[in-house]
């Protein structure tokens, strides 16, 4: 089974393993990787390496996703998995991660798999303004 | 040319480019910096995720010393750099740095704790002094808006 491992600013890689096992129960294989204020961003990667080494041992997929592009545990991403040919999504969200653990057991190809996260999560984001959910009713009563 | 250092052991990420990058209105990254300079993959992560808006140059201390004694064009200039020995550095060799502002520093080996994101080594401390007494003005701030951690001057470490 493909591994996930989310490494976040603070605890937000905790609480979204969280919210996920609210919804979908334990999961295995899913590491959390917080980054904490003043930790040093060559340790961080390290830490990351670690964990995907055990994977890459064992010849077994994983992916690594983290909170944002660009930022510090996205960079400590890309440093320590370097030597490594893994994906990185950035950009976690909840419908993310529930994308990645539905389908990451029958799903046989990584970039699909991948490409599925981004796609699940880009489509839950919008903005909606209540009023407009609610008056569409309201010109039937005419 | 506007030169405004930064002195952030993280080298890009969030901060710089969500805050200061806005704040000092920044054209251009130049990152200071030895080992990056000479490490392909350092470069190549560096590039992935700097904007390309921004255009950037990514070489050694001394070659940013270079490049901002002979600067000429309109630009503002970010200049980043690891830590507060290479802004010393680079002053030395002539480059005209009014300011310095020390973002991050994070906890390593030897470095003592000034605040949760400084964290200094005896070399560092030395550099941040030699930076004041030649007029250069130094603050850390972790954002733009922050309070400035060394307001009262850069504090000893305790021993």
């Amino acid at each position: 089974m493909l591994g996930i491992i989310v490494a976040t600013h603070s605890n937000l890689a905790r609480g979204l393993r969280e919210a996920v096992e609210m919804i979908d129960g334990p999961q295995e294989y899913f590491d959390v990787v917080p980054f904490c204020e003043g930790e040093d961003i060559t340790f961080l990667a390290e830490r990351i390496r670690t964990i995907a080494a055990a994977y890459e041992e064992h010849g077994e997929p994983y992916v690594v996703v983290t909170d944002m592009f660009g930022a510090t545990p996205f960079n400590a991403a890309l440093a320590g998995l370097s030597a490594y040919n893994t994906g990185i999504l950035a950009g976690a969200n909840l419908s993310m991660l529930m994308e990645l653990v539905t389908q990451r057991q029958s799903c046989n190809d990584y970039k699909e798999l991948l490409n599925g996260a981004v796609d699940a999560a880009l489509q839950n984001i919008c903005s909606v303004m209540v009023r407009d959910v609610f008056s569409a009713g309201k010109e039937e009563e005419v | 040319m506007a030169i405004l250092p930064l002195v952030d052991d993280r080298l890009v990420h969030g901060q710089v480019l969500l805050f200061w990058r806005r704040h000092w209105q920044i054209d251009k990254i130049l990152v200071a910096n030895d080992a990056v300079a000479m490490d392909e993959l350092r470069k190549s992560a560096l590039r992935l995720i700097i904007p390309p808006a921004l255009s950037c140059e990514i070489v050694t201390v001394a070659q940013a010393a270079t490049r901002l004694v002979a600067g000429t064009a309109e630009t503002r200039t970010l200049l980043l750099l690891a830590s507060p020995v290479d802004a010393w550095d680079i002053l030395k060799r002539g480059a005209a740095l009014k300011h310095v502002n020390v973002a991050n520093l994070s906890a390593r080996p030897g470095a003592k704790k000034l605040t949760p994101h400084l964290y200094v080594t005896q070399e560092e401390r030395w550099a941040l002094d030699r930076l004041s007494q030649s007029g250069v003005a130094v603050t850390a701030k972790q954002l733009p808006h922050s309070s400035d951690a060394f307001e009262a001057g850069v504090p000893n470490i305790a021993q």
